[in-house]
């Protein structure tokens, strides 16, 4: 045959047949290696405990550093409960003053060698709690007083506080107060976190390639016992369903950020397994707020009217199983939550009737809702229209206001808003961080209010500092439940639903489990073998 | 020659100038609390808010602002990303090598292709090979690129399985670039990967500047194809492949290097939809998430990376005109 023939179609056929062994052929053997490949949506901001606030960075904080306790559930009192874990053991104050003396473990060494005694949770309590702190979560341990912070022994540390804190136990229990070795922050002073990140947790920090890939080796000496695995990588795919795919073909080992859609075919699939939080022990709320500050939200009874008329169960639909119905600002799996409270129902006619009754003769509402969507709301331009379409049966209009999330964080922060969409998922497991954000007026400041609703109520104020000061349960039990009837009644915000967090894995990945706060540990988990 | 050069390069800071001031201005009309906000997740106190306003000096008036921006500037300092909390130009450094990447695969498929396809179709005026290539010219350059790129990727997910993260990094790097670094490494899974992971965005990149250039190459083609010159060529006795490629294209070289050029100039900016669709961890994806997250610093810097690929490519493209057709002199 003519080689001028020939030769293109050698060519052609050599080109088509590494093509087809290029998108066939097998991808990643990191699982062989023993590698624990974490894909999750973006790159941490920093790895400083103490300088930190997004979700992305805690994930690996969570792995690098320890607290002195930690929450969880107690199945058998059906509740949330904090547990020593830096810590031996806690006692009140022995001269009755608020606060804790806490004993540490014996022999905790830091990554860098250096021990891991009072001393060093004196040094991290300062820097958290102090004047200097730089941590957006410096309020939460507002009521430590740190000049009085001491270390009487090598593994004695004296926490006094200013008032009796029912949060104090839950707060130490959260990331921000990671015990952090003091001799690695002298050593790279603001370039703690980025350059070195030194804890005692069960992984060390190997590498930070920014933006692409965070890698950790396992830390030998960790004192609930060194993990099996060989690494633990973060890696960025900021894209849900590229995410789901490399998860699909190996190339992540775990992921989260899913899509509910994709739920179903990872349940199907069987080299997966999702995770998905049990029932009636959600730690996140999507609510709708209502800016009491500008008419006609200020108006008590047109409040409770809308709020009368919400359709939760109709939105909850929306969420594919992953969501129900919420009464309560505060999820049930939260310290302090009562999963027997009911909220308003939707009851159209009755909403009619405290329509009628409010005087307003308004009709045209304006609702503003992210683009974007947030693991409390999968898809905000849907429960916005069913938000409403609600509302039309009260013959309200209400018109969709839409921005990206950076610009309608800020919108809503300065209150330029009448109504908004917006989420929460507990900081540190306890009611109080639902409640405080969302009613305490302190919170109310234009440009970062986290009250989003903008309500100031002496009242409320008076009823939220009772359940913060009531360190005996059933003192506590029934101050929370004063606030709860109360917040319903005034309706300043609609709780919508509860969302449960989710994440999936490889089959051959064990021992990993979402924490009660919604936070992975990695240090236990196991590779099967193939 | 010489001269030509140095007015060209002086009017490079000129430009840029311009650039930064209209960038630096856009960023400037958002209030500084807006701005403040880029970096919050969940909590923030009104004094912290503050802080980051006064560590960035968003509180001095526009011309203190400016200034200080472009001092910073000519010592390389790009400022701070407030979002991620990092230094701009060490992220640029980072991303550009994908971006280049990513750039000059697509762009050696859209100049290989497209002139392949234009010189095919000027030869063939009037057959059905012209008809085709001239109709997939016409929708080459209608298909907006980030509809055909999020096609692709559905696709792509529904059936095959192509990495979206590059293989784990090694301790070192040479120059960035996943591909070629796997080649100096010598690991041939690594470059598979690598491929693999480069050549769909590519393509998708590829397409409307192969059309461009395709429809380009045919004009200037058709119009030196019925030069005397060429039927001289033919008379003497060349083959067609010498004709076509020696005498033709070599005398429509310089339309075609000039939209060349344009077409990598664009690509050099970061292609800003398709890298953030392929998750493409380059320049493009770099600003289009600072963008969405009213972070200034990084589109600041973006834009003036994107103005200078640009012009410098095409100050390239200038500088190669005498080489490709004698008769032209720079001055």
């Amino acid at each position: 045959m003519n080689a001028r023939i020939v030769v293109p179609i050698v060519v052609l056929l050599l080109v088509a047949g590494g093509l087809v062994y290029l998108f066939t052929m097998g991808t990643s053997d990191a699982l062989d290696q023993g590698l624990l490949v974490f894909g999750r949506g973006a790159d941490s901001k920093s790895l400083d405990p103490a300088a930190i606030d997004d979700g992305e960075s805690v994930k690996v904080v969570d792995n690098l550093y320890d607290t002195l306790a930690k929450i969880a559930f107690d199945p058998q009192q059906g509740r949330l409960v904090t547990r020593p874990h830096l810590a031996e053991k806690w006692e009140p104050l022995p001269d009755g003053k608020p606060g804790l003396k806490i004993t540490l473990k014996p022999n905790l060494k830091f990554h860098d060698g250096t021990s891991c005694d009072a001393a060093a949770v004196v040094f991290s309590l300062k820097r958290l709690a102090g004047a200097d702190s730089k941590s957006p979560y410096k309020s939460f341990y507002a009521t430590i007083l740190v000049d009085a912070l001491a270390a009487p022994s090598a593994l004695e540390v004296v926490i006094p506080t200013n008032v009796p804190d029912a949060q104090l136990l839950s707060n130490l229990s959260m990331f921000p107060a990671s015990i952090v070795s003091p001799t690695a922050v002298a050593k790279h002073g603001a370039g703690f976190g980025t350059e070195a990140a030194v804890g005692t947790g069960a992984f060390k920090l190997k590498r930070w390639e920014r933006n692409r890939r965070i890698e950790l080796e396992p830390n030998p000496e960790y004192f609930a016992g060194a993990p099996t695995v060989k690494g633990l990588h973060f890696v960025e795919i900021a894209d849900n369903n590229a995410r789901v795919q490399a998860l699909r073909n190996g190339d992540v080992s775990v992921a989260d950020g899913l899509n509910t859609q994709d739920y179903e075919g990872i349940q199907a699939s069987p080299t997966l397994k999702l995770k998905l939080r049990d029932p009636g022990r959600e730690i996140s709320l999507l609510y709708l707020a209502f800016n009491t500050k500008v008419a006609p939200f200020d108006n008590l009874k047109f409040r409770q009217a809308l709020a009368h008329a919400v359709d939760k169960d109709k939105i909850a639909l929306l969420y594919n199983g992953v969501a129900t119905r919420a009464e309560l600002a505060v999820p049930p799996g939260i310290l302090g939550a009562d999963p027997a409270f009911k909220g308003f129902p939707r009851d159209v006619e009755k909403a009619k009737t405290l329509l009628a009754e409010s005087g307003v003769t308004t009709r045209a509402l304006k609702l503003a809702l992210m683009t974007n969507p947030r693991p409390y709301i999968l898809q905000p331009k849907e429960v916005a229209r069913a938000i409403a379409d609600a509302f039309k049966d009260l013959g309200l209009e209400v018109t969709l206001d839409e921005m990206p999330w950076a610009t309608y964080l800020a919108h809503v922060k300065k209150g330029e808003h009448q109504m908004g969409l917006l989420g929460w998922s507990t900081d540190n497991g306890d009611a109080d961080n639902f409640l405080s954000t969302f009613y305490d007026s302190s919170n109310t400041e234009v440009g970062t209010a986290s009250n989003i609703s903008f309500f100031q109520d002496k009242a409320m104020d008076a009823l939220l500092e009772r359940q913060r000061r009531s360190v005996v349960p059933d003192e506590r039990r029934a101050a929370l439940d004063l606030t709860y009837r109360y917040a319903n009644e005034q309706a300043p915000l609609v709780p919508i639903v509860y969302v449960k967090d989710s994440f999936a894995h490889h089959a051959r990945v064990e021992g990993v489990e979402l924490d009660p706060i919604g936070n992975l540990f990695m240090g236990f988990a196991r590779i099967a073998k193939r | 020659m010489g001269s030509y050069l140095a007015r060209r390069l002086l009017m490079l800071p000129a430009m840029l100038f311009a650039v930064s001031l209209l960038a630096f201005g856009i960023a400037w009309s958002v209030p500084p609390e807006r701005r403040a906000l880029a970096g919050v997740e969940k909590h923030v106190s009104p004094e912290q808010l503050r802080a980051t306003i006064v560590e960035n000096g968003w509180d001095r008036p526009f011309l203190v602002q400016y200034w200080r921006y472009l001092g910073n500037l000519c010592a390389g300092d790009l400022g701070r990303s407030i979002e991620r909390r990092s230094n701009v130009a060490t992220d640029l450094v980072a991303k550009f090598p994908a971006t280049i990447e990513l750039a000059l695969a697509s762009m050696a498929i859209a100049a290989v292709g497209g002139i392949l396809v234009g010189i095919a179709s000027a030869y063939a005026r009037g057959s059905a090979l012209d008809k085709a290539a001239m109709l997939y010219a016409l929708v080459g350059v209608s298909v907006p690129v980030f509809w055909l790129a999020l096609m692709v990727k559905e696709l792509i997910i529904a059936y095959l399985s192509v990495p979206l993260i590059s293989a784990i990094p090694p301790d070192t790097w040479w120059t960035r670039i996943e591909t070629v670094d796997a080649l100096i490494a010598a690991d041939p899974h690594r470059f598979a990967v690598a491929l693999r992971r480069l050549l769909i965005p590519a393509f998708v990149l590829a397409t409307v500047p192969l059309a461009v250039i395709a429809r380009i190459t045919r004009a200037a083609m058709l119009e030196v194809l019925g030069a005397d010159y060429v039927r001289t060529a033919r008379a003497k006795g060349l083959g067609e492949v010498a004709v076509l490629l020696r005498h033709a294209l070599k005398s429509a070289a310089l339309p075609i290097a000039t939209i060349v050029g344009m077409q990598l100039g664009y690509l050099l900016g970061g292609a800003v939809l398709t890298e953030t669709i392929f998750d493409w961890d380059g320049l493009g994806k770099y600003v289009a998430r600072a963008v969405l997250a009213n972070d200034f610093a990084p589109v600041q810097a973006g834009v003036l990376v994107m103005a200078s690929a640009f012009a410098l490519v095409n100050l390239v493209v200038d500088l190669s005109y005498p080489f490709l057709d004698p008769r032209v002199t720079l001055a």
